[in-house]
């Protein structure tokens, strides 16, 4: 009994996921370019590193606009020569 | 009604001329959007980021109808070099951050649809928007990468003129290809590891995918905002591969007595003081010195070279020191800008796009008729093709840089004389003065078409 309780659950949590699955389907945004969907699964795989990613840049970029408050800087900033 | 050749693909719009007057038509769609999100582009127009532009009444059969800013001249990534098309990177993912403010995002990320205006680089293409809730995937992020990631990678450790590869491929440098210009130790980059190394795997494996996902329905759990943050960092950081170039210290290395260059200087700033021509072209401008010094006679000026690190320093030294109205661009005149895309309409020659007033051609005929080996009789041709009024340095035979090219052939190009220089454009031109530099054997031309 305890295998087909497994199965079902195990269903119940299928179902739940495509289903939520389905509702988070956005509204149509065509892009009428194509965007390659090797590139959109990679986001999907790699969206944990992309967090990380995110705030470490946010961090970085905290960091660098409080120094250059005493620079004269241009909009790329690291690279203006002195 | 005049459509622009090279707006045709988004069908939320695109952009005619009437009257001599630019319009972009948008859909209801748009339309709708643009007063939804009526702050977001108040506030791109503010800071810089996008070409400002005002409603106009519906017409010409489109439900709302826009009139963005004319540019003074429209340019192409193959003309950039390197710091111009960063330049781009940064403000389409500027563009992008703010629009996640504002419950938006791009559709697209070429960089086509950045453009040069009073010195700063904006965004022109009004209609690019979508609604999002900001997660990932982004659209466009294929599209930034072959338009601006893979060029800019590769040319931070690749003395290339990284914009050429969009005139081969107008939809930027595949994935690919990027990957297998880049040395080793590239490689070994967080950033590249991910955007290119393990971005290609996936792209590679993309007719897999057809059939069993709906690219609609892909949705995960992280934000477009950090990824377009990284990247934004990324890209700030990168910078152009050290020049192997023998252009860059061109000034220092050429027989120039100081004198005589000042004088050179003098010379040239006189024909045009106190003018108010529309455009001058520079051709041959290598660091931009005369550049500058004529633009105060010109509301356009553009500094023409072939060597991209050149046009790169260019355009770097103009955008720090504020010369606002000179473009710097990548042209060969022995092999300019060719009309390319749909049909050869789609992106024009610089000449369609620029009608220039006056041409300085300072030390060029000579690597015209001896590099090129472009007789007198036909140089002439192109400038008079191309503009009534011209200044023209001849650079005679015992010029050490002449002596340097002519001891490279075997054959003795008797033809390159003063005298044959002279007689070829007064053929085209009416001479209104010669003046020798003293100190060299260089004297300054000024001609006018007949």
């Amino acid at each position: 009994m305890k295998g087909a309780q497994q199965m079902s659950i195990g269903r119940l949590c299928e179902v739940a996921v495509l289903a939520t699955l389905a509702m988070m389907i956005p509204h149509p945004a065509f892009a009428y370019i194509d965007p390659g969907l090797g590139s959109l699964v990679f986001q999907g795989a790699v969206a944990a590193f992309v967090t990380i990613a995110g705030a470490w840049a946010a961090l970085r970029t905290k960091i660098r606009d409080f120094f250059a408050r005493f620079q004269n800087a241009d909009r790329a900033g690291e690279n203006a020569p002195k | 009604m005049l459509r622009n050749e090279a707006s045709f693909r988004d069908p939320d719009g695109y952009v005619f001329e009437d009257g001599g007057r630019l319009f972009r038509g948008l859909t209801q769609e748009a339309a709708a959007r643009l007063t939804a999100r009526e702050t977001f582009y108040a506030q791109a127009v503010e800071r810089g980021l996008l070409v400002p532009f005002h409603r106009e009444s519906a017409g010409y059969g489109f439900v709302a109808v826009i009139a963005p800013q004319r540019l003074p001249l429209v340019s192409y990534p193959y003309e950039w070099g390197y710091e111009q098309l960063k330049d781009a990177a940064l403000n389409t993912l500027d563009i992008n951050l703010l629009a996640l403010e504002h419950g938006l995002t791009l559709k697209d990320a070429t960089s086509f649809n950045n453009q040069m205006l009073d010195g700063k680089t904006i965004f022109i293409d009004h209609t690019s928007f979508e609604e999002t809730d900001g997660k990932l995937p982004w659209r466009p992020y294929s599209q930034f990468c072959r338009h601006f990631l893979n060029p800019l990678v590769v040319g931070a450790y690749r003395d290339i003129h990284v914009g050429a590869f969009f005139r081969t491929n107008l939809d930027g440098l595949q994935q690919q290809l990027a990957n297998d210009l880049l040395p080793f130790k590239a490689r070994l980059r967080p950033s590249v590891m991910m955007h290119m190394l393990a971005h290609n795997r996936f792209i590679r494996k993309s007719s897999e995918y057809e059939g069993t996902t709906e690219a609609a329905a892909i949705q995960t759990r992280g934000r477009q905002l950090d990824l377009l943050r990284q990247l934004r960092v990324f890209i700030a950081g990168l910078k152009a591969a050290r020049a192997a170039s023998t252009w860059s210290d061109y000034y220092e290395n050429t027989n120039y007595v100081e004198a005589a260059f000042e004088e050179k200087k003098r010379l040239v700033s006189g024909f045009f003081d106190g003018r108010h021509l529309s455009t001058i072209w520079d051709v041959g401008a290598n660091d931009g010195t005369f550049s500058r010094l004529v633009a105060p006679a010109a509301q356009t000026v553009l500094a023409l070279d072939l060597d991209h690190n050149a046009v790169n320093a260019n355009f770097a030294f103009n955008r720090r020191h504020g010369h606002k109205n000179i473009h710097a661009l990548v042209y060969d005149v022995g092999n300019p800008t060719p009309a390319l895309g749909f049909r050869n309409r789609e992106r024009s020659t610089l000449e369609e796009r620029s009608k220039p007033d006056a041409i300085l051609a300072l030390a060029v005929i000579h690597h015209l008729s001896l590099t090129n080996n472009v007789p007198l009789t036909e140089s002439v041709r192109y400038f008079a093709e191309r503009t009534p009024e011209l200044v023209i340095e001849w650079v005679g035979r015992d010029d050490s840089q002449v002596k340097r090219l002519l001891a490279q052939k075997t054959v003795a190009y008797d033809w390159y004389s003063e005298d044959n220089f002279a007689g070829a454009y007064q053929e085209r031109f009416a001479l209104q003065s010669k003046t020798p530099i003293a100190g060299t054997d260089r004297a300054i031309y000024h001609f006018r078409r007949r």
